[in-house]
């Protein structure tokens, strides 16, 4: 059989045994399900059942590329899914080369099975691929892993995804770091700690085949141009290209959409600034493989002052967007948490929203100083701050108890502090704004791996004017991208979710869902065809998002998620944003939700996808296992926060 | 005397490390079948801490997919630090882009011939 796009092989590695083996790709499945994401939870979903604790031998890490890695509209997207140790979906994805690396070795998968008894590492190199003692990695930050295997290798090119001493600590939501500062997958880290594997590092030098070369450069010259500042009908696009999230924080800060102080409040000031940024911070541009952006990741260095010498790569986390939660002003300090993040492999949003939450407890007198080892825990301390990130990383004191999540923490002091838990399904929050944008309170309540924008992105639609009249959009855009409104979110956040799924399959990056990219999938359609030599229409294609998403929830449901758990943080259901006289979303969410479960085909009370549903999209084998296990005849009502 | 027309980096502070480059000419070298950088007639080296990326060009034949006179490294290089041109051009631009990126940070990023700043401004039915 011959391949185009896709490698056709996926690469087991028993970490229990040592065993190394490759099998042939389901094609059905690569038909099913594209790649990356979507072939991840594929393979999830047969292999882990709800038998399977996160922390059991059972569990396993899943690394997906997919089959338009390694072209150029691939961008080095990596999905890494593992059962999130809460038992919803620990996906996440990255940038950088990594993805493709491994997409030239000639794989389009590796699945990691069973536990280490002592730290290893896993080199794949083309088809040599060994495991290998790693007790000099273990405990050093994720660059120094980085360093030392491309040392160790003598391959300058090679790409590490590793995990830092928050994953080796097991810190609630701990990432994967890929070579240097991309990351993703949240929780998946926690797991890979779990498994004692402390990297897997990947070169390839294969041929990532092409169907149909010239109808593939024609596609692809028509999508970049989407991206050139000369031609493109998209405002972010120059502002996104060099200030990436933080040229947002004047527009959140306009619409009271930060979270100033665990989102107490809708507004910041004094802010800082892009324009600052740039100015002090940014050297040169940085990107991930083949991005059509000049710079959307900007290596930025402190030159003097304040942790002069930390340098790094940024994108999206939005240094900017980062300040206001815990309410500090100063961009040396925000640039030095985002170091010792990447450097731990600690989650940002984990760490300010933990933080953030202690510091509300505190200035509540929730907690004093006899619990958090005694220090002063207040708003815009940005020492303390950083303070406590090292100790969430070390699991030291009170950071020891910040490491199991906010939601965790919260539970164990009790005392009401529950309530400034800023998080969804055991996740924290990401910086996006819930209670004006109700697509986006749909979106984060509805999704299946917790709080993740990627997953119905974006939240800035185009003008519907804009939208060619010969398209057939599955909603009406003139209801449905008004922001503060209900009406027609149901259709709105389905498409979303499912052409969503579709983008981080391929994969490619959700940045570049931009302008009328994000609405009309018929180029993605043709990207997808010319490349992999398949021929069907924009129905079937679209249908392979929605069968992902059904899939998705269905893995969260054969666990015990239901309607309940789709929720968002009370802060946002019940309280206003005052200083922008934002009320609460209140009542809203569980109309939308209503909605969005209906178009959806899933039941209203429970949230699990009926079984014509089912049917309709293929999984025929989810209906088998429902029937078996008696899921539709449960009572179970959820509560997994 | 201009030298023979050729393929330049500007400056290696304006390469972003994404492999464009590579990427798109080992499609050329493959007459379309694929994507293979490793056979690649450029490779951009990357220093062990990230701080460096350094495009090595070892082209000696016309591309046989050019746009607009361009071949197709350069056409794909999203900041313009590979340019198709003589040394003596080669040297004005340095120039060029010297100048620029001590007059507005931007320009750190981006080369100001390849994206005149400001941009075409959007008008209101396209947002």
């Amino acid at each position: 059989m011959s391949w185009h796009g896709w490698a056709g092989r996926v690469l087991r590695v028993d970490l229990a045994t040592g065993r190394i083996s490759t099998e042939e790709l389901s094609m059905q499945k690569a038909r099913d399900f594209i790649g990356c994401r979507g072939l991840n939870v594929a393979y999830l979903y047969d292999e882990v059942g709800p038998e399977v604790g996160p922390f059991d031998q059972g569990n396993k890490l899943i690394f997906g590329a997919g089959p338009l890695e390694g072209t150029p509209i691939g961008m080095g997207r990596v999905s890494v899914l593992t059962k999130h140790p809460n038992r919803f979906l620990g996906e996440g994805g990255a940038g950088g080369h990594w993805s493709a690396e491994l997409k030239f070795a000639g794989y389009d998968l590796v699945i990691v099975e069973n536990k280490a008894e002592r730290p290893v590492w896993l080199l794949i190199v083309d088809d040599k691929v060994e495991l290998r003692d790693a007790s000099h990695l273990w405990g050093r930050d994720t660059k120094e892993k980085h360093a030392i295997v491309r040392e160790e290798t003598g391959i300058a090119g090679i790409h590490v995804a590793s995990v830092g001493m928050a994953g080796e600590n097991l810190a609630a939501n701990a990432k994967v770091q890929f070579t240097l500062d991309h990351s993703g997958g949240k929780g998946c880290g926690t797991i890979m700690g779990d498994k004692k594997l402390a990297a897997v590092a990947v070169k390839g030098s294969g041929m990532v085949s092409v169907a149909h070369g010239d109808r593939f450069l024609a596609a692809y010259r028509n999508f970049h141009k989407t991206f050139d500042l000369n031609t493109t009908r998209d405002a972010f696009v120059p502002s996104w290209s060099f200030n990436s999230a933080n040229m947002l924080l004047e527009l959140f800060n306009e619409n009271g959409w930060v979270h100033a102080h665990n989102a107490q409040m809708g507004l910041f000031e004094p802010m800082l600034n892009d324009v600052e940024y740039m100015d002090k911070y940014v050297v040169r541009p940085e990107s991930s493989f083949c991005c059509p952006l000049p710079a959307c990741g900007r290596r930025y260095e402190i030159k003097e002052g304040l942790f002069a010498g930390t340098t790094g790569d940024e994108r999206e986390v939005g240094f900017a967007q980062a300040a206001p939660i815990v309410g500090i002003h100063s961009y040396p300090h925000v640039i030095k948490f985002r170091d010792m993040c990447n450097r731990a492999g600690l989650d940002e949003d984990q760490a300010m929203y933990s933080i953030a939450w202690a510091m509300e407890c505190y200035e509540r007198g929730v907690i004093n100083r006899s619990d958090t080892d005694g220090m002063e825990l207040r708003f815009g301390d940005a020492d303390a701050f950083l303070t406590m990130t090292d100790k969430i990383i070390r699991r030291e004191g009170f950071g020891d108890i910040l490491a199991l999540g906010v939601a965790e923490a919260a539970k164990r002091i009790g005392k009401g502090s529950e309530r400034f838990a800023l998080s969804i399904k055991g996740k924290e929050l990401e910086r996006m704004p819930q209670r004006n944008g109700y697509q986006m309170a749909l979106g984060l309540a509805v999704s299946e791996g917790g709080p993740d924008h990627t997953r119905w992105y974006p939240p800035y639609p185009p003008n519907p004017k804009t939208i060619p009249a010969d398209m057939d959009l599955p909603f009406d855009p003139f209801k449905a991208f008004k922001t503060r409104s209900p009406d027609d979110k149901g259709r709105l956040v389905r498409w979303l979710y499912d052409s969503r799924a579709i983008v981080e399959s391929l994969p490619s990056c959700v940045y570049m869902i931009r302008a009328m990219l994000g609405i009309d999938f018929r180029p993605w359609l043709e990207l997808f065809n010319s490349c992999t030599g398949e021929n069907g229409d924009l129905d079937d294609f679209i249908q392979k998002g929605t069968r992902i998403v059904n899939l998705e929830r269905a893995y969260i449901v054969r666990e015990g998620f239901r309607r309940a758990d789709d929720t968002i943080p009370r802060r946002m259901l019940e309280e206003p944003v005052k200083e922008h006289n934002i009320p609460p979303i209140g009542d809203n969410l569980e109309i939308m939700k209503d909605d969005y479960y209906q178009v959806r085909g899933w039941d209203k009370e429970t949230a699990i996808p009926k079984e014509e549903t089912l049917l309709g999209l293929g999984l025929g084998n989810v209906v088998e296992d429902f029937k078996r296990r008696g899921i539709w005849e449960s009572t179970e009502e959820g509560g997994h926060e | 005397m201009s030298a023979l027309i050729k393929i330049a980096v500007v400056s290696a502070d304006l390469c972003s490390g994404c492999r464009s480059c590579e990427t798109w000419c080992s499609f050329v070298l493959a007459k379309g079948r694929g994507f293979r950088p490793e056979e690649s007639r450029i490779h951009i080296e990357t220093d062990p801490q990230g701080v460096l990326n350094i495009p090595h060009i070892n082209c000696l034949e016309e591309c046989q997919l050019k746009h607009e006179g361009d071949p197709i490294c350069v056409e794909m290089c999203p900041t313009g630090c590979l340019i198709y041109t003589d040394d003596e051009d080669l040297e004005s631009k340095r120039a060029l882009w010297e100048q620029a990126r001590q007059d507005q940070p931007l320009f750190r990023l981006i080369v100001p011939w390849k994206y005149p700043y400001p941009w075409r401004p959007l008008k209101r039915d396209e947002l």
